[in-house]
């Protein structure tokens, strides 16, 4: 959905035309709420996040500024904030804006299967400042397009490329030497043979 | 190294060139955050009850656009505005030449209007029911039925029969088609999770009736009547379509059916030039091979910018399909020098509804299609574009999930029941997966008139690849959910085709 789409439907929906956010929900349903679970690696913390985010948007769309960003920058935004609130009421003592601030130990919701696949790259991913992260996520899971990531964070294209090569580049840094080995060795194997 | 993994790299050497000289650690490190990708569970319930919990809130009071002033406050403004508000009416109306009066709406994504629960009278009436005729050939009786070959008519009139009924020489049956040969005996089996089926009403919808006052156009008609007829002298009369046709290269002919809210656009074949024809001589082209086909994004992106271009709404469409069906014999092993290469391709804008995809019973995707000529690189026509005004009400949803799951395993309330051919039939198991809520358009029958109606349904996926299923080209079962279009499911015939090996008194019986 292009960006004259949106602004279209958000002025049918400020006129009385529900069905018009409806649209919009069906359009940003599936990419919020996969954001969100990368962020928080549970289903129904996810859903619950989820709701909240579009509840906000149906009833704050008079304060959407079209001058100041497109309707998903918005929705990400909002996003965003939900789940800082979120975990700041879970750990009211710690400065988190994710799940991935959490060691795997802490007493949070998880689910098990995702916790054993993000088991390898947890421990590097964590360190990313959460902006930088988001761009990772976004970009590699999420198969987002630069421009679209820069619509989303606000920012320009060239500045998001900038942030996710410095984001791999301090990821390979911190990657310890014996995982890099350990991922390494299976395509030293092939090579071998 | 796949491309992604490549596309990531070149934008990571753009601003940090030296970690060229890492590459392989890097291929490494990515590899392993696409492997680490979680699966994140995503609802499709979830996502629907949550479309719905939003939906039925009422719309937020900032959200209704306010006057800018107020009476107390600027009593002056008011009526300059009041003023000038009729004004600027007189003189669109006269410039319009009051061609505004049949605009439907202001919206451009149209609307759902609610109504009352049942409003719509009774849905079990399914399919349409005609007299009985002794001549035609297709009956639906409720058991033992047997069907044989030749030519029926697919509106064929239908009988209710309890005792068993042979069919001869007929021809089609509405649907799903049973083919003459082979005879394959089809079971479905469900293997998806358990369902949890919570609503008990939910939304059935019917197109809303369109009505449009085109009276200001007649009068405006008449300078081009034949021999002096007036159009507007028929009293009450409106303008329910007309058609226009462009008399250039390449030129299309649009047909707007107003009273229906329907228009399609097909090619003006006059004004479109053949590609191998010389002084009226045309050579046959050469046909097609599959590297000619352009690839799903270019085809998509010519009818986009086609539908683009004449204005045609496309936000209450998921995302384009092209119908690939041609690509399946080889696919399944037949070389491409028998497989077919279709001149044309199809693209398919699957319509939604309230956020769901539209579907027929016979579980394929319905919407607005585009045709697209692949020599030229040039859209052909549009049919199906259809105006999105509907009504809904709520009806009775059918909860328990054994039943519903009974009527997938038997391929649907239409049938796709399994069926036999002696001995050497050959026996077919077909795996359905979770189903997903779609909506499924049927038709009400009351007074000896047909609507269609769209209720809500669900899809279950055929999860077998095509290689097993050479003969088997649905994609999923689909089974509608609301309790009186479930009822026809009883009178539903079990098909069986007609067994040539046993003897013709058979028949008789």
């Amino acid at each position: 959905m292009d960006i004259s789409q949106q602004l279209a439907l958000v002025a049918d929906f400020k006129a009385g035309n529900k069905e018009a956010y409806g649209l919009l929900y069906d359009e940003y349903i599936k990419p919020i709420y996969k954001f969100i679970y990368y962020k928080t690696h549970h289903k129904e913390t996810a859903e619950d996040i989820t709701s909240q985010v579009f509840m906000k948007a149906y009833n704050a769309i008079h304060s959407f500024n079209e001058t100041k960003g497109t309707f998903s920058a918005w929705l990400y935004q909002i996003a965003r904030n939900t789940i800082i609130d979120h975990y700041r009421a879970v750990k009211p003592t710690q400065n988190i804006d994710d799940v991935w601030n959490l060691s795997s130990s802490e007493n949070v919701a998880r689910d098990v299967e995702t916790r054993l696949e993000l088991e390898k790259v947890q421990n590097y991913l964590r360190v990313l400042p959460s902006e930088q992260r988001d761009i990772i996520i976004m970009r590699v899971w999420q198969e987002m397009s630069y421009s679209e990531i820069a619509t989303v964070l606000g920012t320009s294209e060239a500045g998001c490329k900038m942030q996710f090569s410095r984001s791999i580049k301090k990821l390979r840094e911190t990657m310890p030497m014996e995982l890099l080995l350990l991922l390494l060795l299976p395509n030293l194997i092939n090579r071998l043979l | 190294m796949n491309s992604n993994i490549e596309k990531i790299l070149a934008d990571v050497y753009l601003f940090e060139p030296e970690l060229k000289t890492r590459e392989t650690a890097l291929v490494v490190l990515i590899e392993e955050l696409l492997h680490s990708k979680p699966d994140t569970k995503f609802d499709e319930t979830f996502a629907h009850e949550l479309r719905k919990r939003i939906l039925a809130q009422p719309i937020p009071i900032n959200n209704i656009r306010r006057w800018p002033f107020s009476l107390k406050q600027n009593p002056f403004a008011v009526g300059g505005f009041a003023t000038a508000l009729v004004l600027l009416l007189v003189v669109v109306m006269i410039k319009q030449n009051n061609f505004s009066m049949f605009n439907r709406t202001s919206s451009n994504v149209g609307q759902i209007t609610h109504l009352a629960n049942n409003a719509f009278g009774s849905l079990s009436a399914g399919q349409p029911v005609a007299t009985l005729d002794k001549t035609a050939s297709v009956v639906t009786p409720s058991a033992n039925t047997m069907i044989g070959l030749g030519g029926g008519s697919p509106e064929g009139a239908t009988q209710t029969l309890s005792a068993p009924v042979a069919y001869g020489m007929g021809g089609g049956v509405t649907g799903k088609m049973i083919r003459p040969y082979p005879y394959i005996r089809y079971t479905y089996v469900y293997k998806g999770e358990p369902l949890n089926l919570t609503d008990s009403m939910s939304d059935v919808y019917m197109r809303a009736p369109v009505v449009v006052d085109t009276g200001g156009l007649l009068a405006s008609l008449n300078p081009f009547a034949v021999n002096g007829l007036d159009v507007s002298s028929f009293v009450g009369s409106n303008v329910t379509s007309f058609e226009v046709t462009q008399n250039t290269t390449d030129g299309y002919i649009v047909n707007v059916n107003i009273g229906q809210g329907t228009a399609s656009i097909n090619q003006n074949w006059q004004m479109w030039q053949q590609p191998n024809c010389i002084n009226g001589i045309c050579e046959p082209p050469t046909p097609l091979k599959e590297s000619d086909i352009p690839n799903d994004s270019e085809v998509i992106g010519i009818a986009n910018d086609f539908l683009q271009a004449h204005h045609i709404n496309t936000t209450n469409f998921a995302t384009p399909e092209i119908n690939n069906t041609w690509r399946v014999p080889m696919m399944k092993g037949e070389t491409s020098l028998v497989a077919y290469i279709p001149d044309v391709m199809t693209i398919l804008y699957p319509q939604k509804v309230n956020g769901a995809v539209l579907y027929d019973m016979n579980g394929n995707k319905i919407g607005m299609s585009v045709s697209m000529d692949i020599r030229r690189r040039k859209v052909t026509g549009v049919w199906n574009i259809t105006d999105y005004h509907y009504q809904s009400s709520a009806y009775a949803v059918e909860t328990d999930a054994k039943k519903i799951i009974a009527i997938a395993e038997r391929g649907g309330i239409y049938g796709s029941a399994p069926y036999y051919y002696g001995e050497a039939g050959k026996n077919q198991t077909i795996t359905l997966d979770t189903p997903t809520r779609v909506l499924v358009t049927t038709w009400q029958n009351t007074n000896n008139e047909s609507k269609e109606i769209i209720v809500p349904a669900l899809f279950f996926p055929v999860i077998d690849s095509a290689n097993n299923l050479p003969d088997y080209f649905t994609k999923g079962v689909v089974v509608p959910l609301i309790q009186e279009v479930l009822k026809q499911d009883a009178d539903v015939p079990v098909a069986v085709p007609f067994d040539t090996t046993a003897p013709a008194v058979r028949m008789l019986k």
